[in-house]
């Protein structure tokens, strides 16, 4: 290294400055974590900082960096501070490679900034960027097409807020040969694409066309290995989803309005999941399990996580017990399962599946008002179960330790009637409760039931409003 | 941290490397926590590792850091280390999720160091490029800068400017476009 900085000579016992001396390299990389407005300004640091901008391997380009000052026309000034920088940069800036271009234009209104977008995109791809993340403002609902998009090198693409040209399936098919990692979100006139190479996929909040009451999806994508979908909710969509048997893991948000009146696409779309190993499923119709392209599926062998989170919505009972039995009985390889917001009541007579291999089963939020044989069921039909968790559900109010203690106490009899199982693998019983609510029912049922499984133990946790999701 | 079955314990102890500090301190580990470093990869490739791994720029204080780093990474790199055995690929993907929380706050704990260890962390994942432990490292620098003006990270590293206020302020204007 040429040019090593000067240490902190009168300094007084002061530290070595230790980041100076760091190679240009290191230097880079450590400008290429900042926003590069902040990157650009180390140059006056002192000598050694003067150019190391000039070559660093990433641009973060990002509207937050900019501030107005004057009231009013709040954006248009802000939009001009980050052009002015953006075009300086793009012009002094000599690398002539980029590990990552991020663009993030945030919420920006009142702006036409579709040329200077337009500008940068261009100049990015002449980089042949790894990393390629455009984030733009859908404010105004500004109706902004992408430049072509060629790079050999691009392996990982974010976009956000485009509207998707039809030739943008064919632009990822060809242009880009190298993409694994694909992430598309609120971007309007999506309707899937082809790559042979990439290996994960979310399309969140996307579609073809509002207007439109059928959209198709294609995705053809024959080494993917993990996929997230949201479906649009405002109309039927037909998702073909081609992977091959590269697939083992996916989360899919069906489309729970009640207009929709084609169930069988988002059936037929569960079908091509067969593969996977682990299945994140919400907002799923009971009726799209009880559809005969939902009974033409093979049987799910490789799942043995399942999550499913507001799912088996319908008008009827009968129907949302039996879809979420019907899913079961495809699934009879299960060793987790995670149930969310379930608000299935059990109706006979409906033989629920024996699920031989369940070793861990969390009921978070789920109502077992009225309902606690839907617990019931679980331990009758889960020989193996080693671990189970109620989270915040809801409990009935004529469960023992209720209020009405006759009434309570004939419920309490019921229910330890009807309970015949061996739970003798079951280690652990946790009950995540908010404080206020009475849970001593709960907890003597266990106790009751310790002769169906004498090596559980049961853990009471108090919620913790911290540790709310999201 | 224990792992696994016999079976596995004894393809691991086949597979042990020994990592040789610049204070001649020894270090042994498993081949699958030694190959998170590619420098060390492309020796055991080469078949230059019996007797040992001689690390001149690395102190033992700090190789300790870093090997503590792999090994918890290696675990979540290679599923099949990571999971009690017997199951498919479904339990990785479940040790992965649960994995990568865990990992999160390892690494937060991890960075908690003091500037100079830190610098030494950096050049030692660079001489040992360890692409995770390089990116974190240099992330928790760029973090500690994020949103300082430059009089302020001047301070806080000990910068001296050498440069003269004619100098500098011809480099501002220059550059005012990234001031404004």
């Amino acid at each position: 290294m040429e040019a090593a900085p000067k240490r902190a000579r009168a300094g007084g016992g002061s530290a070595p400055d230790r980041l100076s001396t760091l190679p240009d390299e290191l230097l880079h990389r450590v400008l290429s974590f900042l926003p590069s407005r902040q990157a650009v300004q180390t140059t006056v640091l002192s000598k050694r900082w003067i150019d190391l901008w000039r070559s660093m391997p990433a641009l973060n380009l990002i509207i937050s960096e900019f501030r107005s000052t004057t009231a009013g026309h709040y954006d248009q000034e802000r939009w001009g501070k980050m052009e002015n920088f953006t075009t300086n940069l793009l012009m002094r800036h000599r690398a002539p490679r980029l590990d990552a271009f991020r663009l993030n234009t945030g919420r920006i209104s009142g702006v036409d900034w579709r040329r200077d977008v337009d500008r940068w995109f261009r100049r990015a791809m002449e980089y042949c960027p790894v990393v390629m993340e455009i984030w733009l403002s859908r404010a105004g609902g500004v109706r902004y097409h992408l430049p072509k998009l060629v790079s050999c090198h691009l392996k990982r693409l974010n976009i956000s807020g485009v509207f998707l040209e039809r030739s943008f399936a064919e632009q990822l098919h060809s242009g880009c040969p190298v993409l694994e990692d694909l992430k598309i979100w609120e971007c309007r006139g999506f309707r899937g694409f082809q790559s042979d190479t990439l290996k994960n996929l979310v399309a969140f909040d996307c579609w073809a066309d509002a207007d439109a009451d059928t959209d198709t999806w294609t995705i053809r994508a024959p080494s993917l290995a993990s996929v997230c979908l949201s479906l649009p909710y405002y109309n039927s969509t037909d998702v073909l989803l081609d992977t091959g048997n590269s697939l083992v893991e996916a989360s899919i948000r069906g489309s729970l309005s009640y207009y929709i009146s084609r169930r069988d696409s988002q059936a037929v779309l569960l079908g091509s999941l067969v593969n996977v190993t682990s299945l994140e499923l919400s907002c799923f119709n009971a009726m799209v399990f009880l559809d005969k392209e939902f009974d033409k599926a093979p049987i799910f062998e490789n799942l043995r996580t399942l999550s499913l989170e507001e799912c088996f919505v319908g008008i009827h009972e009968e129907d949302k017990f039996m879809s979420f039995g019907r899913l079961l009985q495809k699934s009879p390889n299960l060793e987790k399962l995670t149930l969310q917001n379930l608000r299935v009541r059990p109706t006979a007579p409906f033989e629920f599946p024996v699920l031989e291999n369940l070793r861990t089963l969390l009921l978070d939020e789920c109502d077992l008002c009225g309902n606690i044989l839907l617990l019931r069921h679980f331990l009758r039909s889960s020989p193996n179960l080693e671990k189970l968790t109620l989270r915040l559900c809801r409990l009935p109010k004529v469960f023992p330790g209720g209020k009405g203690k006759a009434k309570s106490k004939k419920a309490y009899c019921q229910f330890q009637n009807l309970v015949h199982f061996k739970c003798q693998k079951l280690k652990s019983t946790e009950i995540i409760y908010r404080e206020g609510r009475k849970i001593q029912g709960l907890v003597s049922f266990f106790l009751g039931i310790s002769g169906c499984a004498p090596k559980n133990t049961i853990t009471l946790t108090k919620y913790e409003e911290k540790r709310a999701r999201l | 941290m224990a792992s696994a079955g016999s079976g596995d314990e004894k393809a691991a102890a086949a597979a042990m490397i020994t990592l040789i500090s610049s204070d001649n301190e020894k270090f042994e580990v498993t081949e699958a926590t030694a190959t998170l470093s590619q420098t060390i990869r492309h020796m055991i490739e080469d078949g230059c590792t019996d007797g040992g791994v001689p690390l001149p720029n690395v102190t033992s204080k700090i190789l300790a850091r870093v090997i503590e780093y792999c090994k918890k990474h290696a675990t979540a790199a290679a599923g099949e280390e990571g999971s009690s055995s017997s199951f498919s690929d479904a339990a990785f993907l479940e040790v992965d999720r649960a994995f990568l929380e865990e990992l999160e706050e390892f690494d937060d704990a991890f960075l908690e160091v003091d500037r100079a260890t830190l610098f030494d962390l950096i050049l030692a994942a660079n001489y040992l490029d360890i692409k995770g432990l390089l990116n974190l490292t240099c992330q928790k620098v760029a973090d500690s800068v994020k949103g300082k003006t430059p009089e302020q990270i001047r301070e806080m590293y000990n910068i001296v400017n050498d440069l003269t206020p004619e100098e500098e302020a011809e480099i501002r204007r220059e550059t005012q476009w990234a001031f404004e």
